[in-house]
């Protein structure tokens, strides 16, 4: 099939190929340590978001770290979670469909699974699909809390769902799901640490309304990596969902210092066409721009401009004027998601060489 | 490694699982027609970009349809054409650095290679390492016709450069190239054909001042599909290099009608939690937004509001407001290259039923 021509571990960062997705390790671990540490000392669980990094091997250093499983969008995430050795999956979104929901089973058959609900017949076809099966499935109900996506209403409508799920069989009613998603900022902006609260008011409320109804709560989950401090201090939530906190992106760093850079995208100079101009190797097939162009780090005076499918084009000024083709140049992402997704590879590096190269598993698992 | 649950050749489309990259195979073939017989008409040769559908399935219709090679962007696109027994490969980039040149020199001892330059250090590296590999390796001159990316100045730098090439061992001066890639999705066409005229007799003038040097040049390459058939008609221009006419996408369908839309992503609504909101599966992991929203196709009554990671949160009115969980949507995204670098697998399609999954070979090859 197609060639892989990878480097040895041990290769300096500035010998390998390009364009590489390089993350370093200490600074991931230390960030995954950091949040693990806020989780422990706030007697909050963490489920962390696995969509991001969409690799078994982070997901169980999370796991080694104290998580209690992970979060993952995808039925086909899933499924790669379950087959690099993850036993605990939440799948924090509505599956739909039978080819979907028969691929749940057979996850299901050999991890502990739950699945995020929003309609009582999605809990109807879960539940025969799961007694076909002969599996039990986790749910919990996913409630609005004014993202405006997904999600039922919250109060009397998600506890009328969550009483359909507790009687099911074949389906274990957990909890109640709410992510707050619409809402950056909230460790900083007042503003957005009373709009964390308001919307998480609507969850907690359905929660005690489900409990005053006589259904048992066991799992109450929220939180992203922009509303953790918030959304984790909160005493009646169970677990939360953070992602983005292990590499972090510039948009993320534009609103918060607790957690460091890392990951960057290594591109390489191919043209100079004019002094005060560098054409780069990485374009949007390596460096997405849906939060935005990337920034250059670490060649002060260099600073980008535009993206093609396969060309960066980047302004010089300066010292960055002395780039020559061939010299290496590093780029945060705006967005590490989308830019994640469309590699193949990881390349981990460790006090300046490559510890490790790690398959992103599930890049394209969107099904 | 991951599972791949395929449909069976003859599932109707609507029963396919998505998100799903749907090709409307009936009419990629008829836009791959009609290229070449308008190029076969007009007497330039075809050479068509693979960066669109990085694919040897459809490199292959496109040479049995009568093109004469194919062109890429990057080394490892032309490794996975290669070893799919495409005989004679453009790279209309330039490879820096010793890897990439040593896998190209690699390429070339078993495929017809063809290489652009920009600078003559490049030059000398491909020299060495031809010779180095005993393989021999055909050079273009990438000229800057307007661009302003890669690419010599039109004239005495492009021609002093090409000096150097002929006298190179290992190389053999093939021509010169000259996108005009800022002028291919101009929306007025009069605009389009002035400037690009212009420019492309800025490639010719070249070519011409370089054989009144004494070199021989047999390649003069240029257009994308927003020019084909006005880079295509002028007089000295021996081939062209369009990619998207293929499949096309919402971008270039502003731009012209010559060719069809073949190109959809095929998505399912997973939660209808308000009347006018429908959410779909599909988000920024499988259809990209660079150029824009993607459009609902086949349904009125249903805007894209945003996109998330894995959720199209579409607005939905009169037809679109009856639409269920588990029903279908087809969607038209703007950026197709950057779209079908999502997707691992086409689903081809004919009369309405799955004919072949294709892989997407090169999604990823971005070295």
């Amino acid at each position: 099939m197609a060639l892989t021509y990878l480097p040895l571990p041990g290769t300096p960062v500035h010998d390998l190929d390009t364009p590489a997705l390089i993350v370093d390790l200490d600074i991931a671990e230390a960030n995954i340590l950091k949040m693990q540490a806020f989780a422990n000392k706030s007697g909050v669980a963490l489920r962390p978001h696995v969509k991001n990094h969409k690799s078994p091997y982070w997901a169980r250093k999370q796991i080694a770290a104290g998580a209690i499983g992970v979060c993952v969008a995808k039925v086909s995430e899933a499924e790669v979670m379950a087959e690099g050795g993850i036993g605990d999956i939440f799948v924090a979104n509505e599956i739909v469909t039978a080819p979907k929901i028969s691929r749940l089973m057979s996850v299901a058959a050999r991890a502990k699974v739950a699945v995020a609900v929003d309609t009582e017949q999605n809990l109807k076809d879960l539940s025969a699909a799961a007694q076909k099966h002969g599996v039990e499935l986790g749910v919990l109900v996913d409630v609005n809390v004014r993202i405006n996506r997904c999600g039922v209403e919250p109060g009397a409508p998600a506890v009328a769902l969550a009483r359909k799920a507790s009687g099911m069989p074949g389906i274990r009613f957990e909890g109640f799901m709410g992510y707050e998603g619409h809402i950056a900022g909230a460790g900083i902006d007042p503003a957005a640490r009373k709009e964390t609260i308001d919307s998480l008011d609507k969850l907690l409320f359905t929660v005690r309304a489900a409990e005053d109804a006589g259904i048992p709560v066991k799992v109450v989950s929220s939180g992203g990596t922009s509303t953790y401090t918030v959304t984790g201090a909160i005493e009646r939530v169970t677990e939360i969902q953070a992602g983005s906190y292990i590499f972090m992106d510039g948009a993320y760093l534009k609103e918060m210092d607790d957690f460091t850079s890392a990951m960057t995208v290594l591109g390489t100079v191919i043209s100079r066409p004019t002094a005060d101009k560098a054409i780069l190797d990485c374009g949007l097939k390596s460096v997405s721009n849906s939060s935005g162009q990337p920034r250059i780090v670490g060649t002060p005076g260099a600073e980008f401009l535009a993206l093609n499918a396969e060309h960066g084009h980047v302004k010089l000024e300066g010292e960055a004027r002395k780039l020559k083709v061939g010299d290496k140049v590093h780029l945060l992402p705006m967005h590490g998601e989308s830019t994640i997704n469309i590699h193949n590879e990881y390349f981990c590096i460790r006090k300046g060489v490559l510890e490790a190269v790690i398959p992103v598993a599930a890049r394209g698992m969107f099904r | 490694m991951t599972l791949e649950y395929f449909p069976l050749p003859g599932t109707p489309v609507e029963q396919l699982d998505t998100p799903a990259l749907i090709i409307d195979l009936d009419v990629a073939e008829g836009n791959i027609s009609k290229l070449q017989t308008w190029a076969n008409r007009h007497k330039v040769a075809v050479r068509p970009h693979a960066k669109t559908h990085k694919s040897p399935y459809w490199a292959r219709k496109q040479l049995a349809a009568g093109a004469i090679g194919i062109c890429c962007a990057k080394v490892s696109e032309a490794e996975v054409l290669a070893n799919a027994g495409v005989p004679e490969i453009m790279i209309t980039n330039q490879i820096i650095g010793e890897r990439k040149i040593t896998r190209l020199m690699s390429l070339a001892r078993s495929a017809r290679m063809i290489v652009a330059v920009d600078s003559p250090e490049n030059v000398r590296d491909l020299s060495e390492a031809a010779q180095a590999c005993g393989a021999e390796i055909g050079v273009i001159i990438e000229v800057d016709t307007g661009m302003h990316r890669c690419g010599t100045a039109p004239g005495a730098p492009s021609v002093k450069l090409a000096k150097a090439i002929a006298k190179a061992p290992g190389l053999r001066f093939d021509g010169v190239m000259g996108y005009e890639g800022h002028l291919v999705a101009n929306r007025d066409y009069e605009v389009r054909k002035t400037e690009t005229l212009k420019a492309v007799e800025k490639l010719v003038e070249t070519a011409d001042a370089m054989r009144k040097a004494g070199l021989d040049v047999k390649i003069v390459s240029a257009a994308g599909t927003g020019t084909y058939n006005i880079t295509g008609t002028v007089k000295g221009v021996t081939e062209l290099q369009p990619g998207s006419y293929i499949f096309m996408d919402g971008d270039y369908l502003q731009v012209l009608k010559d060719f069809k839309p073949a190109l959809h992503v095929l998505a399912q609504v997973t939660s209808r939690p308000a009347p006018d909101r429908a959410i779909t599966d599909a988000g920024l992991k499988s259809i990209s937004t660079d150029r824009g929203f993607p459009a609902a196709a086949g349904i009125t009554g249903a805007t894209v509001k945003s996109l998330s990671e894995e959720h199209g949160n579409i607005t939905v009115e009169g037809e679109a407001a009856k639409l269920r969980p588990g029903d279908k949507i087809r969607f038209l995204p703007m950026h197709g290259d950057t779209t079908i670098n999502l997707h691992t697998h086409y689903f081809g399609i004919r009369n309405g039923k799955l004919e072949a999954v294709i892989p997407i070979e090169g999604r990823g090859k971005i070295r």
